[in-house]
């Protein structure tokens, strides 16, 4: 078997099984396909080059298509490697987003909404460097972004701009995450930013992220890696209902926790995360934000360890010998 | 809720039913988030992956105990129980700590994928290349000093594993062992 030269860091891993295949997909944009029926290594697609510091873009199916970004953004057959159609001069792409037979994708350069049917580009607008994720929300139908010039939404149909707020920080976030109804969290590599999504306004400014509690699970990945990898959602967790109803042939859970899993599985994502954040001194914070105020809460961690369960309105800490709980609002 | 252990205690795993783990001495805990009541315990686990078991931090950071998403199945990579001659990959039911199955282990536990519609899941290990691991780790430490960049172009010093199996049984359906990757075709 051949190998990679040594000089391959291919920064974090995100895993995914859709349909017959699974994809091994790095930060770096490589992309590997493998037989769920036999293991073997189908395709591969990318260069070597070396992680850059981005992460993962999420991978979706359309039209029996994969979507993904490598160079471009592509659709293929997954069994021939045939190439449908290609979202091509982006600049470095940094985010994705396939719904309702659009995909749009947003590189340093522009963004670009396509028919996942045909490839026929239906809107496209200039970005302006360092650009992040995209986010979609849903109750607007629209798509939230940062780059160099500040905080965007735009229709996700038609690209029309609704919000362009200005940068109001000196570095550029890499990415973003929804924090609450009105608020999204912009994370950067040594700060970490909250807004409010219908006004563009900074609510207020963090140190450098240093955990992530994620809504749906304890403890998964704790803490932040410096390569992103706990920015990536490792383990999937049921999201549509045909896997509901194909877990309730295998599971051992009763119908009660299952149903308990499910309804916490159905939240947003991202709206109940907790974030810790930890200046160059030490010292943590442990903050969310209130989904009725748009205000940020904030406890100052004393013990070794800690977590935060605003499903089960508890947070958890370790020191020593004893574990305790301490209820929090839920809102 | 204030809960006391016999040792110095810290939680593990990757959980999504509101189940807390807390590793305490050789002792592995189950309670329930809500309200702290115990589950169950196994008085005797050890835990550890095969070449991260003696890295510092590294059974803190929850390595290689991981829930099953919806299954009610918790995975211990690398453990060993009073039963076991030498550390296994041990399934529990996650809700009353009955050992389901055994199997051999794999290195550290990236992450699982359920394959919801046959019960079964492919387990995404790594095994860390420890003297690659070691080298770098002086030398990752002057890249974060003087340029992060550097961290890039260091050696990957991990290989990849895919194993698919029948969350049921443990039983393999095929082992898929990665020499780091294998060459892009289409670079």
């Amino acid at each position: 078997m051949e190998e990679y030269p040594r000089t391959f860091g291919p920064g974090a891993t995100s895993v995914n099984a859709i349909g017959d295949h699974l994809f091994v997909y790095f930060g770096n944009h490589f992309l590997g396909c493998v037989d769920l029926a036999n293991g073997k290594v189908l395709w591969e697609d990318g260069a070597k080059h070396l992680w850059s510091g981005s992460l993962p873009l999420p991978m979706q199916m359309a039209n029996g298509r994969l979507i993904y970004g490598s160079k471009d953004v592509q659709a293929i057959d997954p069994e021939t490697e045939k190439v449908a159609w290609i979202i091509e001069d982006l600049g470095e792409v940094t985010g994705i987003f396939v719904h309702d037979g659009l995909a749009v994708a947003i590189g340093e350069k522009r963004m670009a909404a396509v028919d996942t049917t045909t490839g026929a580009e239906r809107w496209s607008r200039k970005t302006h460097g360092h650009t992040t994720n995209l986010l979609w929300e849903k109750g607007t139908d629209t798509l939230l972004y940062m780059d160099w010039r500040g905080l965007h939404r735009a229709e996700r149909t038609t690209g029309k701009s609704l919000l362009d707020a200005k940068l109001q920080t000196d570095t550029p976030p890499h990415y973003l995450r929804m924090a609450g109804p009105k608020a999204v969290v912009a994370i950067g590599y040594n700060e970490t930013d909250c807004y409010n999504t219908e006004t563009g306004k900074k609510l207020f400014t963090e140190a450098k992220l240093s955990a992530l509690f994620r809504a749906e699970a304890f403890l998964d990945n704790w803490p932040l890696p410096e390569d992103g990898q706990g920015l990536v959602r490792m383990v999937p967790v049921p999201s549509v209902d045909e896997e509901w109803e194909s877990i309730r042939q295998w599971t051992l859970l009763s119908a009660t926790e299952l149903q308990n899993m499910a309804e916490s599985a159905t939240q947003q994502d991202g709206l109940l995360d907790v974030y810790q954040t930890e200046t160059e001194k030490g010292e943590r914070r442990i903050w969310w934000v209130d989904g009725q105020t748009n205000r940020q809460m904030v406890i100052r961690p004393a013990a070794k360890q800690h977590d935060v369960s605003r499903q089960l309105g508890n947070v958890f800490a370790v020191n020593g010998k004893t574990l305790w709980a301490a209820k929090i609002e839920m809102n | 809720m204030e809960k006391g252990f016999p040792q110095k205690c810290f939680l593990v795993c990757a959980n999504f039913t509101g189940i807390l783990l807390v590793k305490s001495g050789k002792s592995l805990t189950a309670l329930d988030g809500k309200d702290g009541r115990e589950l169950w315990e196994l008085a005797d686990v050890r835990l550890g992956s095969t070449s991260l078991a003696d890295m510092p931090g590294a059974l803190e950071r929850g390595l290689n105990v991981l829930e099953v998403p919806g299954m009610g199945v918790l995975l211990l990579n690398g453990a060993r129980l009073p039963i076991n001659a030498e550390r296994r990959l041990i399934a529990l039911n996650l809700i009353t700590g009955e050992r389901l199955w055994d199997a051999a282990p794999v290195d550290e536990i990236m992450t699982v994928i359920p394959l919801y519609e046959n019960g079964q899941i492919v387990v995404v290990s790594r095994r860390v290349q420890k003297k690659i691991f070691a080298a770098e780790a002086a030398g990752a430490a002057m890249a974060v000093e003087f340029s992060p960049l550097v961290l890039s172009a260091l050696p990957f010093p991990y290989r990849f594993e895919l194993e698919r199996l029948d969350l049921a049984t443990g039983k393999v359906q095929w082992k898929n062992t990665r020499e780091r990757l294998a060459p892009a075709r289409r670079a």
